[in-house]
């Protein structure tokens, strides 16, 4: 791949990543235009990868040996994506289609079509957070609670905070209904981790935590627990 | 149903045979008697049709007492009571139709004929009755040889099917996929090493095709097998695909069934390794337990990382295919550790290798 892209005078390879993670990491920190990008890579793939650069992500061309669901979304959605064995005269096609549109467009965010496309139907069994340049995994058996906080949802497992930029209602269409319940507005309760229901006042009621951490219930939350329950 | 309702056919069959043996039992009376063969045509032709009414729902009886679980005594008396009601019947029917015979044509013929061949016609309708039996007993008997036919053939059925599951598992089209693009890798830098891996593919697939129509082949052949394709897979994942190999010492002419060892290392592959981000250690132990050989597959696995879309057929058709070839002799044991994943393979040792399968 590498000795294919310095052919072109145009382009400049200026790093090569073995994974996801590395992927993440350098898009993050060299700000590339285009990244070439591989489906099929260990722990993260390549739509994980733009899961967490947001909108930092650049210009991308998809790189797939065999893929027939990834190669079907790029269809649907006009995406630029190669076959590997990387046939040359179709890289040289796409890579001047690709430098044409950096310089008249800017990169189209891609995170909505690859939940609605290639990650449709999925429920979640992990949860993707980027720190700057480091990623986090956390499965969602770990995840304690949810809680929303403008743009930024706060995800608390047994032992950290971590922030990440996404939506309560997106998140909640992806858990597993029976573990997962909307006690409130602003909150996703793991309900394994539910220790009890308190009642504060005649209306409102509390869920104590097994850590002892303590959430509101809204009145429709409460219904939904206790169909859970 | 009774068989000889089954079809328009069988009833034709059976009423020709009866009309002839009908005729042949009215001639001999004819003769022995000295009555006009007509005569013994117009008494005893209606009612020879009659027995047969008579003596064919038996067949409901034949099926209540099946042969081999029913007690001799119990079938004998059971068909004997019937006999002797059909024959009652048989003869009061036929005395009331010689006389009603004898009424119109106005003589007094029909009636001392029938009692006059009653001892004959007797014997004629025990011997109908029993033919009838054993012709039912035989029906059931067929019925159920076609029954074992046809399990046996559904089982050889399934074998095949999950044999042909077994072979298209080992040339998966992401397996070729990804050697394919290795290979153009490996052509860009070194023709001689290009060369190598297209002799590793070759010997692979050689080895999947041929030992796909065989019963069976021996652990080294496996072995080697399974050498191949993590040899083809320790291009693509170089230095993150460790294996070890540990087998007790002269098992290795032991014959397992081919391509049975495969499914299990590639998922390893797949699903484990290739789940790591650094990788991991791939180890085959082969032990000999007591009358089993014990294959045992563990590898690394990423919780975390992405689940790889899989069929889901790949150890369940070898589990199949064991169950399929050794009955409750064979068992597969999946064992899921935190970080780890082991399958155990138990087969039973047979002694020698087939000598006929190694001539082929």
């Amino acid at each position: 791949m590498q000795l294919a892209l310095e052919k072109f005078a145009e382009l400049e390879v200026i790093e090569v990543c073995e994974n996801g993670l590395q992927a993440v990491k350098a898009v993050n920190e060299l700000k590339p235009q285009l990244l070439f990008l591989d489906i099929q890579m260990p722990k993260l793939d390549g739509f994980d990868v733009l899961e967490l650069l947001g909108d930092q992500a650049p210009f991308v061309i998809f790189v797939t040996a065999y893929d027939e669901y990834a190669v079907q979304a790029f269809k649907a959605n006009a995406v630029d994506y190669l076959m590997k064995p990387l046939d040359p005269e179709r890289l040289e096609q796409t890579v001047q289609k690709i430098i044409q549109r950096i310089a008249t467009e800017h990169p189209a965010p891609t995170s909505e079509w690859i939940s609605k496309s290639v990650r449709e139907n999925e429920l979640l069994q992990r949860i993707l957070v980027r720190d700057g340049s480091d990623v986090h995994v956390l499965a969602v058996n770990s995840v304690c609670y949810i809680e929303s906080a403008d743009d930024y949802v706060a995800i608390q497992t047994e032992d950290a905070t971590h922030i990440k930029l996404d939506r309560l209602n997106k998140l909640e269409e992806k858990l597993n209904p029976p573990q997962f319940c909307r006690i409130h507005r602003s909150y996703i309760l793991n309900i394994n981790y539910l220790s009890r229901i308190e009642a504060e006042t005649k209306d409102s009621k509390l869920a104590i935590l097994t850590n002892g951490k303590v959430l509101p219930i809204s009145r429709s939350g409460y219904g939904l627990l206790k169909k859970l329950l | 149903m009774p068989p000889f309702f089954s079809s328009i056919n069988r009833i034709f069959v059976l009423l020709a045979v009866w009309s002839a043996l009908a005729f042949s039992i009215c001639m001999l009376l004819s003769v022995t008697t000295s009555v006009l063969l007509r005569d013994c045509l117009l008494l005893f032709g209606p009612l020879y049709f009659l027995c047969l009414l008579f003596v064919l729902p038996n067949y409901y009886i034949c099926r209540g007492l099946p042969l081999g679980q029913t007690a001799w005594a119990t079938m004998l008396a059971s068909h004997m009571l019937t006999l002797l009601a059909i024959a009652a019947m048989w003869v009061l029917a036929g005395r009331a139709y010689a006389g009603f015979l004898d009424s119109i044509s106005q003589q007094l013929l029909f009636n001392p004929l029938f009692d006059e061949s009653l001892t004959i016609n007797l014997a004629i309708v025990v011997i109908q009755f029993e033919a009838i039996v054993l012709i039912h007993y035989l029906y059931f008997a067929m019925e159920k040889t076609r029954d074992i036919e046809q399990a046996a053939l559904q089982q050889k059925l399934l074998i095949s099917q999950a044999e042909l599951q077994a072979l298209k598992a080992t040339v998966h089209p992401h397996f070729l996929f990804n050697s394919l693009n290795t290979l153009s890798n490996i052509a860009l830098s070194s023709g001689e090493k290009a060369h190598r891996f297209c002799l590793l593919i070759a010997e692979f697939l050689r080895y999947s095709v041929a030992y796909s129509d065989k019963s069976t082949a021996t652990l080294s052949d496996e072995l080697e097998h399974i050498q191949n394709y993590l040899g083809i897979e320790r291009e693509r994942f170089g230095e993150r695909l460790q294996t070890s190999f540990e087998i007790d010492d002269g098992l290795l002419d032991t014959v397992v069934p081919p391509l049975n060892l495969f499914p299990v290392v590639e998922n390893a592959v797949k699903h484990g390794i290739d789940s790591c981000l650094e990788g991991g250690m791939l180890s085959i132990v082969v032990r000999r337990g007591e009358e089993t050989l014990i294959i045992e597959v563990s590898n690394p696995v990423d919780e975390l990382g992405r689940k790889l879309k899989g069929t889901g057929h790949g150890l369940s058709s070898v589990e199949h295919r064991l169950k399929n070839l050794y009955g409750g002799q064979a068992r597969l044991n999946i064992r899921r550790e935190t970080g780890q994943f082991t399958v155990q393979i138990y087969i039973p040792i047979e002694k020698e290798a087939n000598p006929e399968d190694q001539a082929e």
